[in-house]
């Protein structure tokens, strides 16, 4: 009787599914179309979307119902994927699911701070009823910081908003929330190793890149303003290139200093429109890379789930980008698009 | 059976002349062009770019022909009517018309597919039980029809404050059908909400009445009416068709031409206030491309030594005769050959047929494997059809030798009797055979390796290459000493007869591998480039005993590879056996299903691997020891009109 190898069986499933994202042509195809319907319509044809789609109306789907849905075929693949692992998917798992969780405590904390808390019901992703810890329709109801803490009583969140303030800072509170989900990811990558490893310290380290940018360029915040948002991780650039980085006076300094460290050939494949873009651009090429050399069930497993996050990004940033009838032209660098 | 002669060519003249030298050129069908050299002229260019004229009217007919259905292909232009200042007028009327015959059916179909919708959403409601008309009748209630995604439908109960009541009839993974009531005064609030919750309203039609099962039946009608409209659209979209096709074909094909023409602009170099162009064209067409711009006033054109400009690398095209020139696809699959190499099509061709022949010999096989070659030619032009023709015809010649039809092992006995045999040539299951079938087998490789080491020989000679033809272990270097341990070791085997000897050895063994380990030092102390061991004598040598050791490792395994030949004969004759046994087995009736299966399968299965293990064999046995494969494909400037 032939043994089947739990891991092998998801790297296969994983590239399995991996085949079926979209490639340029789809793209291409997708840019040229005039309205949400006729991409549903696409996707619902498309072998990756087609069972998500199928019972849609495609005449009268909305745009955010069409975003929603991408939303949740993209948790419903990593389950999937997930429920095919007896062992070690199942952290892998736990983290993806405690990062959903933090974005419905962002996302809570952002609204009740511009006192629009009204609109949360409406991105509750009901799909994650049934993974998670948190009462989603508790959390719908609040209207201030106590009615919160109040329904975050009992999981791991609740310590990170008691920050002594009525009203915590929103970016520290993200801030710590990050940490501690990386405290997690990287224990577990660190335990792990190779791929893994990789892949998540150079999410770290990237993000680390953004934030530098982002708090000294655009909002002239100081240097040790800057570190206390820092994630303590680091993957391609040595100590003495993030201290650089860290000290770089102008964007071109910035920028310079980039293209000159380990980030030396990405930048060639991707150059520097901005620190997101760079971001994203990055995450893809490694993930790619992942999913097509690696035999690290894990590093593919995330790497996988990442590549799904940026197509899911690209499709929303296309319907949105229809919607509001943006040239194609300019729709076209906003998304990560396959080699 | 060699690689076509280049010559150089070069046309001057003045800027407004480009764009009929550039048709011309076009025209030809042999014209290589090289690009300018950017270099020299850098920002000089402008001049002679400019936007391309025809590329709108050329994306808008290929854009109005998609729409309407029309596959693009070439149709001479000659014969159309429409003078050139009419093309854009001609091009846009047939848009108008294609676009609003496309917009009025994609209209259609959106309307049909709505009805369409709306009648299986009204299935999920036939379990309402009440007739829609009582239900739009309430006086202080509003009645909303639709559905709600489950993901929301679990929203609900957030909103069990508000005013309203959700009574679901049918419901399944994504979706829950029903209907909202709402008082009027908060009809405004609620429908929002349930907007918010992306709650797709089932808009019944004005005439819609009674019950569900009597708003099916309206539904099927608008259904079947929209079909109707959909059909007419066709007919008319036919008619289009057949009265503008063919001008539309033409037109599409003069444009493309030009557009073509004119996007070759880009090869263009300007010299003082006109253009150069510089390409290759083969020897023989020579006198018929310079002969085209003769009449062209200020225009020169002339040819050149293909090595004139050392900058150029010529282009390749292989030049065959009708018998090789399939095998070519198996060169060009590895990488063309040098202008001034070996065109080794010759050699894939004897090669790949005799050794396909050797290991899956069977007359009757051989023969339905170049009837379906023949089949894949004929229906699909397959070029590797052709090739499929010659290896049956080459099987069933061994076919013949080994006394093989379809596995039947001795129906071949009366002919052979009839030619004085007293059985059939070579038995290749007998025992006695299979030592000669292998050892034959490795003769056959032993032959081919010395053949691929002269070809080498020859290609560094021609090349002036000292290195290549003397030293390399390719080299006659190389072919001493495997022709000198191959001779003594079948001369022991064969004859008894012993060639091992002092001066032998020294003069084939020793000097050979120490002209092999001494290459780099020896070619740097011949052409006198500075340091004999660059890298130090230590670093040289470690790595240069390595790689003795390698091609000393690699003489044994090349040749060793070639067991497979005489593996594969016995493969063969063994599966065809093993069918025998299996139509012996099931009896009388069923053995002809069986034969037939069998063959099929071991046609299908045998056929595939020995083709390509034949080709890695030349790949990777042949090719290695002469061929670079780095020569740079003839591409002549054509119009594509099959590209868009």
């Amino acid at each position: 009787m032939a043994i089947i190898n739990s891991s092998g069986a998801i790297l296969a499933k994983a590239r399995a599914m991996y085949g079926k994202r979209l490639t340029l042509q789809d793209y291409n195809s997708l840019l040229r179309m005039q309205s949400i319907s006729e991409v549903a319509s696409f996707l619902k044809g498309h072998p990756g979307y087609g069972d998500v789609m199928e019972e849609v109306n495609e005449a009268l789907i909305h745009r955010g119902q069409l975003e929603n849905l991408l939303r949740k075929a993209l948790f419903e693949k990593y389950y999937r994927l997930s429920s095919f692992s007896f062992s070690s998917g199942d952290s892998i798992y736990q983290l993806m699911v405690s990062r959903y969780e933090i974005r419905q405590v962002m996302a809570c904390i952002r609204l009740l701070g511009a006192g629009r808390m009204e609109e949360y019901i409406t991105s509750v992703p009901p799909y994650l009823q049934g993974h998670t810890s948190l009462d989603l329709m508790q959390i719908a109801k609040v209207r201030s910081m106590d009615d919160l803490r109040q329904a975050l009583a009992g999981t791991p969140y609740l310590a990170y908003l008691n920050t002594g303030a009525d009203v915590p800072d929103y970016t520290m509170v993200e801030t710590r929330l990050r940490e501690a989900y990386y405290a997690r990811l990287t224990k577990h990558a660190g335990k792990h190793g190779g791929k893994l490893k990789e892949l998540v310290y150079t999410q770290a380290e990237l993000f680390n890149i953004t934030t530098i940018y982002r708090m000294k360029f655009l909002f002239r915040m100081e240097r040790v303003t800057i570190l206390s948002y820092l994630l303590p991780y680091r993957s391609k650039l040595s100590p003495a290139a993030f201290k650089k980085l860290l000290w770089a006076e102008r964007e071109e300094d910035f920028i310079h200093l980039l293209k000159h460290s380990g980030y030396r050939r990405l930048m060639e494949d991707t150059g520097f429109s901005s620190p997101e873009d760079f971001t994203r651009r990055c995450e893809e090429q490694l993930c790619r890379r992942i999913v097509h050399f690696s035999s690290d069930t894990e590093a593919v497993l995330l790497a996988f789930l990442q590549l799904s996050e940026i197509e899911a990004d690209n499709l929303t940033a296309i319907i949105e980008g229809i919607r509001y009838e943006i040239p194609a032209e300019q729709i076209r660098p906003l998304l990560i698009l396959p080699q | 059976m060699s690689i076509e002669r280049m010559s150089l060519v070069g046309l001057t003249g003045p800027a407004g002349m480009l764009d009929e030298v550039l048709v011309r050129c076009l025209s030809s069908g042999c014209f290589h062009p090289e690009a300018p050299p950017v270099s020299e002229h850098k920002g000089k260019h402008h001049q002679l770019y400019a936007e391309n004229p025809y590329a709108q009217d050329l994306r808008t007919l290929t854009d109005a022909a998609h729409r309407a259905g029309i596959t693009l292909g070439y149709a001479d232009p000659d014969k159309l009517s429409i003078p050139q200042e009419e093309y854009s007028a001609f091009i846009r009327r047939i848009w108008e018309q294609v676009t609003g015959l496309s917009e009025k059916k994609r209209a259609a179909a959106e309307r049909r597919m709505i009805h369409q919708q709306a009648m299986r959403q009204v299935e999920h409601l036939s379990g309402l039980g009440l007739s829609f008309d009582q239900l739009f009748a309430m006086k202080y209630i509003e009645v909303r029809l639709g559905r709600l995604p489950a993901d929301s439908y679990a929203k609900l109960t957030y909103y069990e404050d508000k005013c309203f009541f959700f009574q679901p009839v049918d419901h399944d993974k994504e979706y829950y059908w029903g209907l909202y009531l709402v008082p009027r005064a908060y009809c405004e609030e609620i429908d929002e909400i349930f907007q918010s919750l992306f709650f797709e309203r089932i808009q019944l039609p004005e005439y819609v009445k009674g019950t569900p099962q009597e708003a099916l039946a309206m539904l099927r009608q608008d259904i079947s009416a929209e079909d109707e409209t959909i059909a007419a659209l066709d007919r008319e979209n036919k008619a289009f068709l057949k009265e503008h096709t063919g001008t539309v074909l033409m037109l599409y094909s003069r444009l493309k031409f030009l557009n073509d023409a004119f996007e070759c602009r880009k090869y263009a170099g300007e010299m003082g206030d006109g253009f150069a162009l510089t390409g290759f064209v083969p020897k023989k067409e020579e006198k018929r491309f310079l002969q085209l711009f003769a009449e062209l006033e200020g225009v020169e054109a002339d040819a050149k030594p293909v090595d004139s400009d050392p900058r150029l690398v010529p282009p390749v095209r292989l030049k065959n005769n009708r018998v090789i020139r399939p095998y070519e696809m198996f060169v060009t699959m590895y990488g063309l050959p040098a202008y001034n190499g070996i065109d080794p099509t010759p050699v894939v061709a004897i090669l790949y047929t005799i050794l396909f022949g050797v290991m899956f010999g069977d007359l009757g096989q051989g023969l339905v494997i170049s009837l379906v070659g023949w089949l894949m030619w004929k229906a699909k032009k397959m070029m590797l059809g052709r090739v499929l023709i010659r290896c049956g015809i080459s099987s069933a010649v061994f076919g013949c030798v080994y006394g093989s039809v379809f596995g039947l092992e001795h129906l071949l006995d009366p002919m052979f009797h009839a030619m004085g045999f007293a059985e059939k040539p070579i038995e290749v299951m007998h025992p006695d055979t299979t030592n000669m079938v292998l050892i034959t087998a490795i003769g056959i490789g032993v032959a081919i390796i010395l053949l691929s080491m002269i070809l080498n020989i020859a290609l560094g000679i021609k090349q002036k290459d000292l290195g290549r033809w003397l030293l390399s272990h390719n080299g006659l270097a190389g072919l001493v000493f495997y022709g000198y341990v191959v001779a003594a070791a079948s001369l022991m085997l064969v004859g008894g007869v012993n060639i091992i000897t002092l001066p032998c050895i020294l003069g084939f063994v020793v000097l050979p591998i120490l002209l092999i380990f001494l290459k780099e030092p020896l070619l740097r102390l011949i052409e006198r480039k500075g340091k004999l061991f660059e890298g130090g004598f230590g670093g040289f040598f470690v790595e240069s005993f390595f790689e003795m050791f390698e091609v000393l490792l690699s003489y044994i395994t090349n040749t060793m590879s070639f067991l497979r030949v005489g593996g594969f004969i016995l493969s063969h004759a063994g599966m065809m056996a093993v069918v025998m046994t299996l139509m012996d087995m099931v009896g009388a009736s069923a053995s002809p299903v069986v034969m037939v299966i069998g063959n099929l399968f071991v046609m299908g299965l045998e056929g595939l691997i020995v083709g390509i293990q034949v080709l890695r064999l030349q790949f990777y046995e042949v090719f290695s020891r002469f061929y670079d494969g780095d020569g740079k494909p003839y591409e002549p400037l054509v119009p594509a009109y099959d590209a868009e």
